[in-house]
């Protein structure tokens, strides 16, 4: 190799290298400082409400991204995991491609829509009736300067779940007819794992007068139980939640079949449906 | 072989400007703008920049006291480049995951593409310094063969 090539390659060399020392002391910079800030929802920041024209319960949060770096913030993705508290997951929701621009504070929302039809029917009547706190599973990837840093979020964040039904009546009988109805379906779900409370609060249907209670603002909860054989009983329960906003309703019904037959315990649904009613 | 050089050499004043008191200003300005920071990650990376800045700004400046193609000056640069290698990493934070803490969320940045940059660049510095030991060598030996010969000439 000639001198004068050598000294065209020195140039690039030195010009590299002092690119390079120079690019990490503004990354210190930038990421030392908070430059580049990403801020995540809290429990607070996290809301719901039911849809009944598209049968879903939408969350509704924000998170927002401050940008003071030199170069824009791309490839933001966010996949959000809705999970019950005894880790099933309710639904899954991603996000793409989104971009932080340099110089700029970004929020972006967030509408997570949880589709009450692929769901399980149990999953549906637990968030229906059951007070819990659900986990939103949040992982955040971005790219910072052309893909060579590459930001990374695994957080769990917990949102206080409060049912609809329950706010419909404090009425204890009430009560104990939903807590039976859930416990018996959650005893079909898998009956190996039945715990003894859960058996409790089914036979505890047998002893409940029939229940009808409605509110006046169109809440309706029935519960029946005759007789189908001697050690047979047929339950059947009937739920209208009503919709305020459209005037409208979702009914559910659900009648099982429940008692000994032949030595063995059995258990058999007859009906179950949910529908929306206009 | 020892050039006289009473002046800190062109190599050695920019390695001290980039690789010391540039850096060095950034992070005393961090120190005294930030104080809501953590002090102690501060001042351990002043405590880095310090000592393996003064390696690479001595390493600099004793590779300049040779003549190009000759094997200290080689070795010096190598060392030199490894030397900067060093001092990025460091300053980075010695891995390649930074984890921080932004409002009470944890958020680590993968720096692997950074990383590999950094040993490429480094790579790209050796590459030369081992073109320009094999190049100067070839004429320096040249050199001399051209001149034992002159000098034969001469006595005869």
């Amino acid at each position: 190799m000639k001198r004068q090539q050598l000294a065209y390659v020195r140039v690039v060399a030195l010009i590299m290298a002092g690119l390079v020392a120079t690019l990490t002391i503004g990354n210190l910079f930038t990421i030392t400082t908070k430059g580049i800030t990403v801020y995540l929802p809290t429990e607070e920041d996290i809301h719901w409400s039911i849809d009944p024209m598209q049968k879903e319960i939408q969350f509704r949060t924000t998170f927002s991204v401050k940008n003071q770096g030199v170069y824009d913030i791309n490839g933001i993705s966010i996949s959000a995991q809705l999970i019950k508290d005894n880790k099933t997951p309710l639904m899954r929701f991603e996000k793409r491609d989104m971009a932080a621009l340099r110089g700029s504070n970004t929020t972006y929302e967030l509408l997570i829509p949880l589709n009450l039809d692929t769901i399980s029917f149990l999953d549906w009547f637990s968030l229906m009736y059951k007070k819990t706190t659900l986990k939103l599973l949040i992982d955040i990837d971005a790219q910072y300067m052309f893909g060579l840093i590459e930001f990374t979020s695994n957080e769990e964040i917990n949102v206080p779940w409060s049912p609809p039904l329950l706010n419909f009546s404090n009425d204890t009988t009430i009560q104990q007819g939903l807590q039976g109805v859930y416990s018996l379906l959650e005893i079909t779900q898998n009956t190996s794992k039945a715990s003894f409370s859960n058996l409790l609060s089914v036979f505890s249907l047998f002893s409940l007068p029939e229940i009808s209670y409605t509110t006046e603002n169109g809440f309706s909860f029935s519960l029946t139980i005759t007789s189908y054989s001697e050690t047979v009983k047929n339950v059947t329960c009937h739920i209208i939640v009503p919709v305020f906003i459209t005037s409208s309703a979702f009914e559910f019904t659900v009648s099982v079949l429940i008692g000994f037959e032949g030595g063995d315990f059995m258990f058999r649904f007859q009906e179950v449906s949910v529908q929306y009613v206009s | 072989m020892f050039p006289k050089k009473r002046h800190l050499p062109l190599k050695a004043l920019l390695t001290l400007i980039l690789y010391l008191i540039i850096p060095l200003t950034c992070l005393v300005f961090i120190l005294v703008s930030y104080p809501e920071l953590p002090r102690e990650l501060m001042l351990a990376r002043i405590y880095w920049v310090i000592p393996t800045a003064m390696v690479i700004i001595i390493l600099a400046h004793l590779s300049t006291l040779y003549q190009k193609g000759d094997t200290k000056r080689f070795l010096l640069s190598i060392g030199f480049t490894v030397a900067t290698m060093i001092w990025m990493f460091g300053l980075l934070g010695g891995g390649v995951t930074i984890t921080s803490q932004w409002n009470d969320y944890e958020f680590s940045l993968h720096m692997n593409n950074y990383i590999i940059l950094i040993i490429s660049v480094a790579a790209f510095n050796i590459m030369y310094y081992i073109l320009e030991w094999k190049t100067y060598q070839k004429d320096n030996v040249s050199f001399l063969i051209h001149e034992e010969k002159k000098m034969g000439t001469t006595i005869e």
